[in-house]
């Protein structure tokens, strides 16, 4: 069953002049960490919103656990989590105060929402500072703060927008990895532009660009389906990268070659033939080759393919 | 709206109050003004004559009455204490709005209407407050200097008052609520509270302006009738600000 699933939605601000979203179909099986992928300004925060109820869509249609989410009901928001790209709150409480009243809004007696909030702050590693004012905290601390909160009901799906933004390696290190401990017990939809995390801990990932889904797939099956493998020669020399490039485009191949320094790059679905004519190329005009090997695009590679392809 | 969520917001508004020292300052405002009224209208006449001795001016001034002390007490709350009000509120919603704290509630189980019902009530018990303690304090002092009014007509009277302070408050929040910053609703507050002002001088309609209210706690305080008009003026102006308030959040898009 799918937990999230949209289908054409549409944003437009500014009377039509900016289309933050323009046709987004998602579909997000349950208890998957759903890694969404997008440049600046591709539309990945407001689709967030527009799922969590926080703004209404202009068109089209979205359904969270169930329930639609053009008219957000007190049931809808019982049932997800939601940390916003720059959390913030009420500065006056303590991080503790703050578990137990978000816990109290979702309906929780004194008592129980007290012990939740215990065992999220202990969870967040925020145990010591519980009783500070979270004016004071710092900016990772109120990201953890602000995870921890997201948390607080166990909810059935978790909104992530950019979990990671402003942790240090460890704190990034002890989310990812409460992140993937919730797999198959809590739909995660997080929102991210670090490659390396979406890698770590997605099982899927979409990619956004102009509003639109540019490519949905697992993360592994999301590079074979996108961006064919690579072969790279790196030579002893620029200058023997360099002149190979130019023998190679002499040749008139259909695979096209990139340089970048001593390194040259040949993409293709299928590169045993590239790879024969390129050490025929090597052979005949005496380059100095260090190595050669075939290598699998990463998911910065598919990203920037389908980026770069739709702009 | 469900009664739990509004429960909690409530709490929290009333905390948040106490905490940031608002309930304090408010509460010092009023109280300095019940005690200070009663006593600057005892004072008046010889500060008037102290003045007037200066100049080599003779002065006449009856002797002060209740009825001073009271007019004294509504002008003061009236003007200088809603001042503070008016700053102390116009930040209410559009400072959550600009924090981005709004958004931290909105997204829990928890309706618009819940969140602007909480906070509009927390203002109006902590104004309430306020001004009872500051009646307390006007009256007793009033009693102690002068003759006291009847302490059924002094009581009508600070409900006429509150009523007058309670839409300023309204008005105030409304612009809050719509108003895309605090300085923004400030300025809106005072120019609504400065037009109404101004209309003061329209013929029979301005019988329904919450300004009439103020003549009328005058009046009510040393048992005269209470008049109908302000009072329904008033409480239109606060259920329309109210619901004006409910709509533009609801289409509010953070």
């Amino acid at each position: 069953m799918d937990a999230i699933r949209s289908s054409g939605l549409v944003k437009h601000y500014e009377r039509g002049k900016v289309r933050a979203l323009d046709g987004l179909d998602l579909r997000i099986a349950e208890g998957s960490v759903f890694g969404f992928l997008g440049p600046n300004g591709a539309g990945k925060t407001t689709a967030i919103k527009v799922l969590t109820g926080l703004i209404e869509p202009t068109s089209g249609e979205a359904w969270v656990a169930g329930q639609p989410v053009a008219d957000p009901s007190p049931r809808l928001r019982s049932q997800i989590g939601y940390l916003s790209q720059e959390p913030r709150f009420y500065t006056w409480m303590t991080g503790r105060e703050l578990l137990v009243f978000a816990g109290e809004l979702f309906g929780a007696r004194r008592s129980p929402a007290s012990r939740r909030a215990d065992e999220l702050l202990e969870m967040s590693g925020l145990a010591r500072a519980a009783k500070r004012r979270i004016g004071g905290y710092s900016g990772g601390m109120v990201q953890r703060l602000g995870i921890a909160q997201a948390l607080v009901s166990s909810p059935q799906i978790l909104f992530l927008d950019e979990p990671c933004a402003s942790l240090d390696p460890l704190g990034r290190r002890d989310v990812l990895e409460l992140i993937g401990r919730l797999r198959g017990k809590t739909t995660v939809f997080m929102s991210t532009h670090i490659l390396e995390d979406v890698e770590r801990v997605c099982d899927t990932v979409g990619i956004i660009d102009h509003g639109r889904m540019a490519a949905t797939a697992g993360t592994s099956e999301l590079a074979r389906r996108f961006a064919p493998p690579v072969l790279e020669l790196e030579f002893a020399d620029p200058g023997d990268a360099a002149a190979f490039a130019a023998a190679w485009t002499a040749t008139g191949h259909r695979v096209a070659v990139t340089v970048e320094g001593a390194t040259g790059r040949l993409r293709a679905s299928d590169l045993s033939d590239a790879r024969s004519e390129a050490l025929r190329l090597v052979a005949g005009r005496n380059l100095a080759l260090v190595r050669l090997e075939i290598r699998s695009s990463s998911l910065e590679d598919v990203f920037v393919h389908l980026v770069e392809g739709t702009s | 709206m469900s009664g739990r969520p509004f429960a909690v917001l409530l709490r929290k508004e009333l905390r948040e109050q106490a905490r940031s020292m608002r309930l304090l300052a408010l509460g010092l405002v009023f109280v300095f003004f019940g005690l200070a009224s009663p006593l600057l209208a005892k004072l008046a006449p010889e500060i008037v004559k102290m003045v007037g001795a200066g100049q080599n001016v003779v002065i006449e001034i009856p002797e002060p009455t209740a009825l001073d002390a009271v007019t004294q007490f509504v002008k003061n709350i009236s003007q200088i204490a809603l001042l503070v009000l008016v700053f102390l509120t116009m930040g209410a919603v559009v400072a959550e709005k600009e924090r981005g704290t709004a958004v931290f509630v909105l997204v829990k189980p928890v309706s618009r209407l819940a969140f602007l019902a909480a906070k509009l009530l927390a203002f109006w018990l902590s104004t309430s407050a306020a001004l009872i303690l500051s009646a307390l304090c006007a009256y007793s002092y009033t009693a102690i200097l002068f003759t006291p009014p009847s302490p059924a007509g002094f009581s009508l009277a600070s409900l006429l008052l509150l009523l007058h302070i309670l839409t300023f408050v309204t008005t105030t929040f409304l612009f809050s609520t719509v108003a895309r910053s605090q300085v923004a609703a400030g300025v809106l507050s005072f120019l609504i509270w400065i037009l109404l002002a101004s209309l003061g001088g329209l013929g029979a309609g301005s019988d329904f302006l919450p300004g009439a209210l103020l003549s009328a706690a005058v009046t009510v305080a040393l048992g005269g009738a209470t008049p109908w008009q302000p009072i329904v003026g008033s409480v239109a102006i606060i259920v329309l600000s109210c619901g004006s308030a409910a709509l533009a959040f609801r289409r509010w898009e953070p």
